[in-house]
């Protein structure tokens, strides 16, 4: 199961991960300590957080080999636990109408979190196999379909839509780059995307309740959802540039109703202003563009499972944070989304830390001895 | 030839590889034109503006609210520091009725001492208007048992039921369509009765206060009292309304709304001042007193209204007492009349209690010399004033004992109009005192330029061209006391006046003047009622007709004053009193004779009873042997 590559992690990689989970640590204790009043959040973050480089670093052992032998069973547990949130308490969970996690007494296990990774590894798989396949016109992309179909519709019975979403984007981007015909997609996702407006077209005021977020004046939109979005920006507003300081925010206290998990990105505005959110962005636009470098060496070094798997999990969480964080600019409405490495969530931080972990150990098999990497895939 | 193939399989796999890296990249440059956006979105949230107002102030006034800090009213003392008028805490009740339980509403009856129905019914007149305030009681004491029972009633735990609204669930696909906003199925609700044990809620016990008067009526016309807004009205706690209020302080701060615990950062606008307390000179057992006696003089004689103003030599106001008055405590009714401050807001011809300035400006001037064996001729008319037949000629003695107007007018013809005004001008008269200037009326001295024959007559026995408050007129007498100079009033200790004592008579003329009106009050004099055993006191009496519609009225309307000091060597109480038509008068011999109002059988008697008991409370004065 182990193997090792002779190589060391790349520091810089490694770094501006550690500098971002640090910067995140904190600001969501900030964030949680002024929400709650209590330093339970904090404590079971660092919990996670030491739990998640725990397994990172084993996962920095793992060659990509065996997560391609074992997709199969990743992909069926995981679709297993996802079917188990449904049993009634004391196993599954339900929260604010949400049933999404697994109780394990002393934590909530969230197997959609699980999903994203576990997707990208077997979809990774999938595509290698099935490269005949896929370049056969339909017969792959139905194949596909019905991957991602089972996972979406189990997750959509949550309700987890943007789960769903975005496991099945990265699953539609990972079979674009796997070289599926253009003209295929295309002809598919005009489909999709007819049904869905066929759909549309059937429920009355369809249009307007899609676009009326963007359509309406957010400052007249007396909505509770938009709520959130408006102070989102307010708090960022009251950052500047220069932020008001950590822990002087104000907004995490009653204005924001999430403000350790969706809406931590507004309070690091709040708190460090444009310079705390620049420096986030930066940080992160570093890792996955170094993260989409990886992925290219792979595929060029002839490694299709773990470029595939590299630019899975890049496009993942480039995803994960640009949804999030267009959601605390305002640019869409608020969905619950976590921003990952920085929001509080136990789930949600062990795997990221487990995929970077990932794309460390991909980076540390494109650069050792060609002899060893002949085994590698 | 199979490696050849082999290598064009390479390089063709190769080719297609590069193709998935483009796509790859084409993925990657779609996030970077994100990231970008977002960066320059980060940056331009700050500098937007939203109807004219910049987000930043936007965030500014959500953020804060602006908080007041009650200023504590300031007490008002007298000279000993005991309080006059304080701050009471109290505690108010307040019912939330869309809060509470209808189990809750016997036992909250029960302690609050009302009909479960007329609860319930205010309860629900309230709850019908969604209003989220019913102030049930005011004014709570801390001590009061309801609080105590109120602690236990919200530790009690009784079975609530309510009929709740419980939410269908919704289909899959409608719930689906709900998420996706895309169709807005209505939830409908079922109605359920649930039952559990529960804790009352929606009663709170608010913060309150509220002004206390701890002497009553006795001081209500010269305090004032507040407003419900807790503003002064009128008196002291109007006139010194700025500084007894103090300043609200205002600041902005944060609030979090479930626990009321503000944020830091508060923003002071203005500090808040408390309240300052105010000294007064007034003697609360001299001003008890004096109430009591101008109290007790009102209902025997069935006047209109009393008022008394007590000094002390250096002009510091000891008591300053009116009635009637009510009590402050009680805020059920309000009769201005009742906290008329009479001793400062009236104008009033002094009358007869006047003469002994006459006598002294004329010893002074060297025209009489007041001995036994000066006589003043009394049986010619001079102007209006007629000989009353009774005495022919009389010494200045016998005239202020009898309280004789065609005397006094006889020596005031030999005095100048110029001095006499003179006089009486740096005696006060017609000047503001300065004590509480918005109630205070100055009276009036005509100046002597345009004097009639008769106004300088008149005015030597305290009419015509002149009038004045009860607080001057006692200033006046304020020269026995100072050896012929006059200091200023004062109300409010530790303030200095700008005004200094000014000396108006000589030292010798005041020793003769008031040897003299120590005889008034002796059984000869007119002031025989106001004699004090064991004291040697002295006085003047005055009787004044009052004009009604123009013109004096002779049938009985009139004001009785007295004004005296004691003891009469270094005196240290001077005392002005004023009834105002007094209906019902006695002789000293009989007490059930009915005898004709004037100063020595009403006024001199307030004097002489409160007096009596003042001078009783102090030791420092030596008791004489004469009586």
């Amino acid at each position: 199961m182990f193997e090792k590559t002779g190589q060391v992690p790349d520091k810089n990689l490694l770094f501006a991960i550690l500098t971002l989970l640090t910067f995140g640590w904190i600001l969501s204790f900030s964030a949680s300590l002024g929400h709650f009043s209590s330093y339970d959040y904090f404590i079971k973050q660092t919990i996670f957080i030491i739990l998640g480089l725990s397994l990172g670093y084993t996962a920095l052992k793992i060659p990509l080999y065996f997560y391609k032998n074992h997709s199969k069973l990743f992909f069926i547990i995981t679709l297993i636990c996802l079917a188990l949130v449904f049993l009634p308490e004391p196993i599954g969970k339900t929260v604010k109408g949400s049933t999404r996690w697994i109780d394990f007494v002393l934590f909530k296990f969230q197997p959609s979190e699980m999903m994203k990774l576990v997707m990208i590894l077997f979809m990774a798989g999938f595509l290698v196999r099935q490269e005949k396949d896929l370049r056969k016109p339909y017969m792959g992309f139905i194949k596909t379909l019905i991957i991602i179909g089972s996972s979406s519709l189990l997750l959509l019975l949550e309700p987890d839509i943007g789960a769903a979403f975005i496991i099945s984007a990265t699953a539609f981007a990972m079979l674009l780059t796997a070289g599926v015909y253009l003209k295929q997609l295309f002809i598919v996702g005009t489909s999709v995307v007819a049904i869905f407006v066929a759909i549309l077209f059937q429920i009355p005021n369809r249009v307007e309740r899609l676009t009326s977020f963007w359509r309406e004046d957010l400052w007249l939109n007396k909505s509770e959802k938009v709520w959130q979005t408006k102070q989102a920006l307010i708090g960022i507003a009251r950052g500047d540039w220069t932020g008001v300081g950590l822990g002087n925010g104000i907004q995490k206290y009653t204005k924001l109703p999430e403000p350790h998990t969706d809406m931590i990105f507004a309070i690091i505005g709040e708190e460090t202003g444009i310079i705390g959110m620049l420096f986030v962005l930066f940080t992160f636009a570093y890792i996955v563009l170094k993260g989409f470098k990886i992925a290219k060496d792979a595929l060029k070094n002839n490694r299709k499972y773990s470029s595939y798997v590299g630019f899975g999990i890049c496009t993942w969480l480039s995803m994960q944070f640009s949804i999030n964080i267009a959601m605390n600019l305002g640019l869409i409405p608020p969905k619950g989304f976590t921003l990952p490495l920085i929001s509080y969530g136990g789930s949600s931080m062990i795997f990221a830390l487990i995929s970077l972990a990932i794309l460390l150990r991909i980076d540390m098999e494109n650069r050792c001895e060609y002899s060893k990497q002949k085994h590698y895939v | 030839m199979s490696g050849k193939i082999s290598t064009i399989s390479k390089t063709l796999a190769l080719g297609r590889v590069q193709n998935y890296w483009r796509r790859q990249g084409a993925i990657k440059y779609f996030f970077v034109f994100l990231f970008s956006v977002f960066s320059y979105q980060t940056t331009s949230i700050s500098q937007s503006s939203i109807a004219g107002l910049s987000i930043q102030d936007r965030a500014y006034h959500q953020a804060a609210s602006l908080e007041r800090t009650i200023a504590q009213r300031g007490d008002i003392l007298d000279r000993n520091s005991h309080i006059l008028a304080s701050n009471l805490l109290l505690k108010r009740l307040n019912l939330d009725p869309t809060l509470i339980q209808v189990e809750f509403i016997p036992k909250l009856a029960h302690i609050l001492d009302m009909k479960v129905q007329t609860l319930s019914k205010l309860l629900a007149s309230k709850r019908k208007i969604g209003s989220r305030y019913l102030i049930i009681k005011k004014n709570i004491m801390l001590t009061d048992p309801i609080i105590e029972q109120l602690k236990q009633l919200k530790l009690m735990r009784i079975l609530v039921c309510a009929n709740k609204n419980i939410a269908n669930k919704l289909d899959f696909m409608a719930h689906i369509l709900n998420t996706l906003n895309l169709q807005k199925t209505k939830t409908t609700h079922t109605l359920v009765k649930q039952c559990k044990r529960a804790r009352i809620a929606g009663v709170a016990l608010q913060q309150d206060t509220k002004r206390y008067y701890p002497k009553a009526a006795s001081l209500a016309p010269l305090l004032g009292r507040v407003n419900a807004n807790k503003k002064g009205g009128s008196g002291i706690e109007g006139e010194f309304e700025n500084s007894l209020a103090g300043r609200d302080g205002q600041s902005l701060i944060n609030f979090k709304a479930h626990t009321n615990k503000s944020y830091f950062n508060s923003k002071t606008i203005t500090q808040r001042q408390q309240g300052q307390n105010i000294m007064l000179t007034i003697d609360a057992d001299i001003q008890y007193h004096a109430y009591e006696a101008i109290k007790k003089s009102v209902q025997k004689h069935e006047a209109d209204s009393g008022s008394a103003i007590v000094l002390a030599p250096n002009g510091e106001v000891l008591a300053m007492v009116n009635y009637p008055a009510d009590n402050p405590n009680d805020n059920s009714t309000y009769n201005a009349e009742h906290y008329r401050n009479r001793v400062l807001s009236d104008k009033v011809e002094p009358g007869s209690t006047m003469k002994p300035f006459t006598m002294l400006l004329a010893l002074d001037k060297n025209q009489i010399t007041a001995t036994e064996d000066e006589f003043i001729d009394v049986s010619k008319r001079i102007g209006h004033i007629k000989p009353d037949g009774k005495y022919k000629q009389m010494t200045i003695k016998k005239i202020l004992q009898k309280s004789h107007n065609l005397g006094t007018v006889n020596v005031s013809e030999r005095l100048e109009s110029k001095a006499m005004y003179n006089t009486w001008n740096k005696l006060g008269f017609g000047h503001q005192l300065g004590l509480i200037p918005s109630i205070e009326n100055s009276g009036s001295l005509r100046h002597f330029s345009s004097w009639a024959s008769s106004d300088k007559r008149t005015l030597s026995f305290g009419y015509g061209p002149m009038e004045a408050n009860l607080a001057q007129l006692a200033r006046a007498y304020l020269v026995f006391a100072n050896e012929g100079a006059i200091p200023p009033l004062k109300l409010v200790k530790n303030i200095s006046t700008y005004e200094g004592t000014t000396q108006v008579f000589s030292k010798q003329s005041i020793a003769k003047i008031a040897h003299l009106l120590d005889a008034v009050v002796s059984n000869q004099g007119s002031g025989y009622q106001a004699q004090i055993k064991g004291y040697n006191v002295a006085g003047k009496t005055g009787t004044a007709e009052i004009v009604v519609n123009g013109s004096y009225n002779k049938k009985g309307t009139k004001r009785t004053f007295f004004a005296g000091f004691v003891p009469v060597k270094k005196p240290k109480y001077i005392m002005a009193v004023r009834l105002d038509h007094p209906k019902k008068c006695y002789t000293s011999w009989n007490p059930n004779l009915a005898n004709k109002c004037e100063g020595s059988n009403s006024a001199a008697m307030v004097f002489k009873e409160a007096m009596g008991h003042i001078l009783s409370n102090d030791t420092s004065i030596k008791l004489s042997m004469k009586n």
